[in-house]
């Protein structure tokens, strides 16, 4: 019996100033379906201070169902789950700056099952999950706009092209296991997105 | 200068036990370089079996017009003000309304529609999209909160029929919400009609 799954983390680092860390972990909650949920929490850090934001991401009783196999096999399932929070934190927010907004809102709201809601007949679903996606879409712009400030604030002439050059640069980094640190200085310090584009040897 | 609207008040009587009140007031919001203004609703849930009184609230528009009609005239600026409460209110009864009835697709075009969210998909700037999905789950809330006390209610004393009877006080609460004279309604004599009726009575009702 486990009540928590390991935190997996990732942190962004905006400027000197700001850094982000985002941490997901698996609870082992008995009131909620399936008896457990991952929880999204997104650290702000800002000259000192230290501001958090709270999100559900999923419901889920996978480490339930892996616990005949053994513990370890449990533990690790808790960790995919996290794992999966964490992608899709940084999914949505590639998606904020890459300016996919259609994509953005139909995905979260599929995610919430805001749309299933609006084909049943139950009110309810549709209004939890709508509470749901409105929590998450609260952290991912929160993100948003650290990011975008910066951007706008250190690239005033191209800060579209560098934004939607970022929102591919962080699904990258979503979808490599082994990073933890997303730097975005170096990006913003370099002359034109054709040296960042373009590889030097050429 | 319009600082605020009057309080729009409506207040719907579900049970001996339960009663829902709900306000609205719109409020000028000082800025430094330009003003602006929003509405906001307040849910006033009485339980009086569980002695119990549930306090929240919600933006349910963000609405300059009355600003941009006080260069005309203070009192018609006023008056846009008051309108805008009582809309307020009265959009927020029909959403309820539209739960009660099982409308879930007109209640979520209702809520998202609400904050300008469909044109917003179309403005390449995801702060409006995500503002706009904040504030609508914030609204939805509210709803979601005075529907599941009200069905709870409904549930208990009518286990049978519970569905039937909900729709008919949705049509009658959706009534209500046009009606701008009238601010209690009394559920209490409706429920027990339609309780009284067999469910083919209720079905062809609601047919």
């Amino acid at each position: 019996m486990f009540a928590k799954g390991p935190v997996v983390r990732k942190r962004i680092i905006v400027s000197n100033e700001v850094e982000l860390e985002v941490r997901a972990r698996w609870h082992f909650i008995p009131v909620t379906p399936g008896n457990g949920a991952t929880k999204v929490i997104l650290s702000v850090k800002r000259n000192g201070e230290v501001a958090e934001f709270r999100a559900l991401w999923a419901f889920s009783d996978a480490p339930f169902q892996k616990k005949h196999l053994g513990l370890k096999e449990a533990i690790e399932e808790a960790r995919n789950e996290a794992n999966w929070a964490l992608w899709e934190f940084c999914y949505f927010l590639s998606l904020a700056l890459q300016r996919k907004t259609l994509s953005l809102q139909d995905d979260m709201l599929m995610h919430f099952r805001v749309y299933r809601g609006m084909q049943s007949k139950d009110s309810w679903t549709l209004l939890d999950g709508l509470e749901l996606a409105g929590e998450w879409a609260k952290l991912i712009k929160i993100a948003y706009i650290y990011i975008y400030s910066e951007i706008a604030a250190r690239r005033p002439t191209d800060s579209d092209d560098f934004e939607k050059f970022v929102g591919e640069q962080i699904l990258r980094f979503a979808d490599d296991k082994e990073a933890e640190v997303f730097d975005l200085r170096p990006i913003l310090q370099a002359k034109s997105l054709a040296e960042l584009v373009v590889p030097q040897s050429l | 200068m319009v600082l605020h609207s009057r309080v729009a008040k409506r207040t719907v009587i579900v049970s001996d036990n339960l009663e829902i009140e709900v306000r609205g007031r719109w409020h000028r919001i000082r800025e430094k370089d330009y003003d602006t203004g929003e509405t906001r609703i307040t849910l006033i849930l009485r339980h009086k079996g569980l002695r119990k009184q549930i306090t929240m609230s919600a933006i349910a528009s963000i609405d300059e017009a009355p600003i941009l009609l006080e260069r005309h005239s203070v009192e018609v600026a006023k008056e846009d003000a008051d309108m805008a409460a009582d809309a307020a209110v009265g959009m927020f009864l029909l959403m309820l309304s539209l739960g009660l009835q099982h409308r879930t697709g007109d209640m979520a075009k209702l809520l998202l529609e609400r904050f300008d969210y469909e044109s917003k998909l179309f403005r390449p700037d995801p702060r409006d999209v995500l503002s706009a999905l904040e504030l609508s789950s914030q609204l939805g809330r509210l709803i979601r909160i005075s529907y599941a006390y009200i069905h709870c209610d409904i549930a208990l004393s009518h286990p049978k029929r519970a569905e039937e009877i909900e729709t008919v006080i949705g049509r009658r609460l959706a009534e209500f919400s046009w009606d701008r004279v009238e601010k209690t309604l009394d559920l209490r004599p409706i429920i027990a009609q339609a309780s009284k009726k067999t469910l083919k009575e209720l079905a062809r009702e609601i047919a």
